[in-house]
């Protein structure tokens, strides 16, 4: 790592280090709506080294999902990458694209953002793989599970016979071989040989008789037994880094158990990345090396997971923690987090701490907005928070009506477009 | 009942699209012309000049072989000469064979077609409705009965059994007295509007099934609704909760369709006045039968102007559902996952 | 906390598949999917009793059927004392003021038409109680309570955010001031700060209502904070209740056992430890399989568990488990074991599981 702590900003800057697959700078993404802009990302940065499991955590509408999406071009309208850097370290690409004016490289590392955009197509499956929350809407009703895990083998032997050329990655299914398997019966776009490493991936996330499950059709599959395919199809491109979103929110919690085990065995076994997305604190504990909790689209704290969780300096932070029930431990009361995720939208959002509002610990200083300051530099522990420098002073403390609403008060707060920013997600 | 909020949708849909604004111009247009009809034509539709018939319309000529029998030195011949038809500024859109105005029966016969069209509809979606709400909400041995005769009356063509039921309760009509005339505001005009009551019933009979149809769906996927239950729970009986619940949220496709039933109920009644089977001559399916005959020995306005007219009609009551249906559609469904 | 306010008994119900309707003209039977089969329970006066499985165990049908909203196919519910199922319209109303429910989804739970002042006050005007006037006023408290602020009562659902909308379900429910409320996974859609003030609500909302809770939720971590009591389900079965207590720290039921430990607890100790958890799906209720119906599934299970379904043991502590390893003399013990399958075992079940059912 490679990153200068000092004075007060630990935000991740400067060149990535040799161990980070992926270094994201001040990245930022803005949907452009009838609403107005909203800021879903607002200056993200973030490392994933080698062989980790980096968890996002927030609330629906904190930024998490589209930070994802963000890092692998995936956004779509009326979404946009406003700004930032994604480096990907990829020793070939770096070669390729090294003389290139316009692509920005630093060792074996690549600016993503600007390469062309056919190149990061191309990245996706042999590079980067997604695995969503909803493995039901992620396959295509109609082709059966092994067709459609068989053709993501095949993008990767497309891209592992022919290296340097990113066009034959994306370019091999054109109009005529379309044309041929319609008038030609029996004609698959899939080979045998991909067809059978379908199978062997199908067996290797769990998946009982593969060799006739193959055959079957996303319908037969239950969610738990679509969401181990849909990971064997991230497999299939061989991945350095797989994000997975929410990958276990839609699954009852013995499914998910399992699920979560498989993700850890093929972290283990293939030393990827890992990084997961997911709005359960239980889920990040049992999994993740480091974490970064988003809130209002910024990463307010981020560390190595003992480090988060043992030593939380920003309030919200603790305010999640504490508002989780506990299976084994029934305290008394929880202590939930006043009022309501803001809506993101930039007309409405101040140039301040995006959390005063629900702070129980806000200050006068929360009414600039606090660069990231260091907590601990060996846990790589920072936080978006005065707190990390300073303690909680009441003399300081803003009255509790400053922001319009009174304590326990999601009464007030309400603008009208919280159906945007709170609710979706079951657990 | 309608929210601020699908105003504004409206408004944005209309803004947005040109299609919009020429569908609602289009039957602003008519739904005019057809009220204020006695103003805007400039003869009673139904009078007849001989002596004036067949005249084009402004901007063309005819020429016509005329045929007279003359007393030539003495011996009757006849003689047959070339005579150029020039247009009558006096009749914009011409005259029929009859010497009637084209353009005055245009314009009545646009009181026809959305009389028809528009009670028409609301008859259909008068029975429709409620059987298809009933239906989908009770589920059952109704249901099942209500899809089964909705497939056999969709699978059977509408024209057809529209013809069959003209032809078992014959050709009603209904004299209802214009008020302008009445009030002495356009005294050459007709004293009464002609409706075809047995066509608005036929239709409404053919066409109720639609409404039921799409009243069905909503009232199945409305009662699975939490809130449905919720009203249940709180001890409401099944009739308020159709009249509270699943009517209010099922008024949106509904209208929808209702637009598109008075474009498809207009072509109906169009087809039948050219069969004759309407019960009134002011009617554009009429006219185009009269003027079937003419096309051939080239006065082909008298048969393509009402044609004309019930293709605008039909487009710009068409172009106005389509913006409904954008504008309400999104609105009221799928506004719980945005972010 | 002592007589029963509900009381459940032999509670089953079966939903037969839609018949098509040429299976109607033939008389042909359809298959029937076995949603709850045989649940007993009591509800007593003042407590919160949780009812925890996973999707298609059969719990949202449960709470439903105990309020009528779907009529059940066999068995007794006793509310107070009197016999539910046989009650008459007149006696349906009266219950109706009295057992109430808050659902799952904030969204489809309220009338998108209807004002929050309208939905709260919807029971009011059912059963003609108060003028406009007076509605409003008791609109107006009851928003309040709930936390949400009473001049908010001529907005629209639309407006509101999911946790406020589940508040405004909440005061609906509580506008007939019942005795008995049905929470169907009221916090499951919500994000987690929210849930906690929602729970928070409840807690409160019971004290100062003297309400009685049946808690419906797959969230151990949330039954184990609101619930006194607790029932779990699997496959339409209760298979294990009893004190919350008492079954979360020394679970007797495998499938008890198996559903704690699935839970990832947000403790930095869970990092690094494999979860113990279950192989395979559930079957299908549909189908479920002869004997226990854990028994696909159970690290436990030998072959007596095959052969018959196990009774209710008492267990002790007021609890309650149909496991016969809570027997010390069954011959479940001589029996050969069938358990402890590898992953890719014994799961012909699975095959069978392809859909879930609702619910």
């Amino acid at each position: 790592m490679s990153d200068a702590f000092g004075s007060g900003d630990a935000a991740p800057t400067g060149t990535p280090g040799p161990d980070d697959v992926l270094s994201v700078r001040d990245l930022s993404t803005r949907f452009f709506t009838e609403e107005g802009q909203i800021n879903a990302v607002e200056s993200v940065s973030f490392d994933l080294r080698e062989d980790e499991i980096l968890g996002v955590v927030g609330e629906s509408g904190s930024g998490k999902s589209v930070t994802a999406l963000s890092l692998v071009d995936l956004v779509e309208t009326p979404g946009r990458i406003t700004a930032g850097e994604v480096w990907y370290r990829d020793p070939d690409l770096a070669e390729e694209f090294r003389d290139t004016e316009s692509v920005r490289v630093d060792g074996d590392h690549v600016d993503l953002r600007t390469v062309p955009p056919r190149v990061r197509r191309s990245l996706r499956g042999p590079s980067f793989s997604v695995i969503f929350q909803d493995p039901m809407s992620s396959f295509n009703p109609s082709i059966t599970v092994g067709e459609q895990i068989a053709e993501a083998v095949e993008v990767q032997r497309r891209a592992r016979a022919n290296p340097r050329s990113t066009r034959s990655r994306t370019q091999g299914y054109g109009l005529g071989k379309y044309l041929l398997d319609g008038i030609v019966p029996g004609r698959d776009y899939t080979s045998e040989e991909s067809m059978d490493r379908a199978i062997d991936l199908l067996g290797q996330v769990g998946i009982p008789d593969p060799e006739e499950r193959v055959d079957e059709y996303p319908g037969q599959f239950s969610g738990g037994m679509l969401q181990r395919a849909m990971i064997a199809q991230a497999l299939a491109g061989e991945p350095d880094v797989l994000i997975a979103d929410e990958p276990t929110t839609a699954l009852d919690v013995t499914i998910q158990a399992q699920i979560l085990n498989l993700l850890k065995e093929i972290q283990a076994d293939r030393g990827m990345s890992i990084v997961l997305i997911t709005h359960d604190l239980g889920v990040i504990a049992e999994m993740c090396d480091r974490v970064c909790v988003m809130y209002a689209g910024e990463v307010v704290e981020r560390g190595t997971l003992d480090s988060v969780f043992e030593d939380t300096v920003h309030p919200y932070t603790q305010g999640l923690l504490g508002s989780i029930p506990d299976v084994d431990d029934p305290q008394a009361r929880l202590e939930p987090i006043t009022g309501n995720v803001p809506s993101l939208v930039d007309a409405e959002m101040d140039d301040r701490c995006y959390f005063a509002d629900r702070c129980p610990k806000a200050m006068e200083s929360c009414l600039d907005k606090p660069p990231e300051a260091t907590v601990d530099a060996a846990a790589d522990h920072g936080a978006k928070c005065v707190l990390a420098d300073r303690e909680y002073d009441p003399a300081d403390a803003l009255p509790d009506d400053y922001f319009g609403a009174g304590p326990g008060g999601d009464a007030g707060a309400d603008d009208g477009n919280p159906a945007a920013t709170d609710g979706g997600e079951g657990e | 009942m309608v929210s601020s909020r699908v105003i504004r949708n409206l408004k944005k849909e209309f803004r947005q699209s040109g299609l919009a604004k020429l569908g609602l111009a289009l039957v602003v247009v008519i739904v005019l012309t057809a009220v204020f009809a006695p103003f805007i034509a400039p003869h009673n539709p139904t009078d007849q000049q001989l002596d004036q018939s067949e005249l084009p319309p402004i901007g063309f000529s005819e020429t016509t072989e005329r045929t007279s029998s003359q007393m030539v030195d003495g011996e009757i011949q006849t003689v047959t000469e070339e005579v150029e038809i020039t247009a009558d500024p006096d009749h914009v859109f011409g005259t029929d064979g009859l010497g009637r105005d084209m353009f005055s029966r245009v314009v009545y016969g646009a009181r026809t077609s959305l009389a028809v069209g528009v009670l028409g509809t609301l008859l259909a979606a008068s029975i429709g409705v409620p059987v298809g709400l009933l239906a989908g909400y009770h589920r059952g041995r109704v249901d099942d009965a209500l899809m089964r005769i909705a497939d056999i009356s969709l699978a059977f063509p509408s024209l057809v059994l529209a013809v069959a039921l003209i032809g078992l309760w014959g050709r009603a009509a209904v004299d209802i007295p214009d008020p302008f005339v009445a009030a002495g505001l356009a005294p050459e005009m007709p004293e009464s509007f002609v409706l075809p009551i047995t066509v608005v019933i036929v239709v409404g009979l053919v066409n109720w099934v639609w409404f039921a149809r799409v009243a069905r769906g909503e009232a199945l996927s409305l009662r699975g609704q939490e809130y449905v239950k919720a009203s249940r729970a709180l001890g409401a009986d099944d009739n308020t909760i159709i009249l509270r619940h699943v009517l209010p949220n099922a008024v949106t496709p509904i209208i929808v369709l209702g637009t598109v039933q008075v474009a498809a109920i207009i072509l109906l009644e169009s087809s039948l006045s050219f069969l004759g089977f309407s019960g009134t001559t002011l009617s554009w399916g009429f006219d185009i039968a009269q003027g079937r005959d003419y096309v051939s020995s080239g006065q082909w306005w008298i048969a393509s102007i009402p044609g004309l007219a019930i293709m605008l009609s039909v487009i710009g009551i068409n172009l106005l559902g389509d913006w409904l249906r954008d504008a309400l559609d999104p609105g009221i469904e799928g506004e719980g996952g945005a972010a | 906390m002592s007589d029963p306010l509900l009381s459940v008994e032999g509670l089953k119900k079966y939903y037969a598949d839609d018949p098509s309707f040429v299976d109607r003209l033939l008389g042909q039977e359809s298959e029937s999917v076995k949603a709850v089969d045989g649940v007993s329970f009591d509800v007593r006066e003042g407590e919160t009793l949780g009812l925890v499985g996973e999707s298609g165990c059969g719990k949202s049908t449960t709470g439903e059927t105990v309020l009528r909203l779907r009529e059940p196919t066999e068995g007794e519910i006793t509310f107070d004392g009197t016999d539910v199922r046989a009650m008459t319209d007149r006696d349906l109303n009266e219950f109706r003021r009295r057992a109430q429910i808050v659902f799952q989804d904030p969204f489809s739970s309220l009338d998108p038409r209807m004002t929050t002042g309208d939905i709260v006050t919807e029971g009011l005007r059912i059963h003609d109680i108060e003028d406009k006037q007076g509605r409003r006023e008791t609109a107006r408290d009851l928003l309040e309570r709930v936390g949400l602020s009473a001049d908010q009562m001529d907005r629209y659902p639309h407006e509101f955010s999911g946790g406020q909308r589940q508040r405004i379900g909440i005061a609906r429910a509580l506008a007939l001031d019942p005795d008995f409320v049905v929470l169907d996974e009221p916090v499951s859609a919500l994000d987690v700060s929210v849930q906690a003030q929602i729970l928070n609500l409840l807690e409160d909302l019971q004290e100062d209502f003297g309400l009685t809770f049946l808690f419906i939720a797959h969230n151990l971590g949330v039954v184990r904070h609101v619930c006194d009591r607790v029932a779990v389900m699997y496959l339409g079965e209760i298979v294990e209740i009893g004190p919350v207590e008492e079954i979360f720290d020394d679970p007797a039921h495998p499938y008890t056992k198996a559903l704690l430990s699935s839970v990832p607890r947000a403790s930095t100790e869970a990092r690094d430890e494999e979860f113990e958890t279950l192989h395979g799906d559930v079957p299908s209720p549909r189908n479920p399989p002869a004997g226990c119906r854990f028994h696909t599934r159970c690290p436990e299970a030998r072959a007596a568990c095959r052969e018959s379904a196990p009774p209710g043991y008492d267990v002790g502590d007021g609890r309650t488990a149909t496991c016969f390893r809570t027997d010390d003399d069954h011959a479940y013990w001589d029996s050969e074991p069938i358990g402890e399958n590898p992953a890719a075992g014994d799961e012909s079940d699975a095959a069978e599981a392809g859909e879930p059912a609702d619910d």
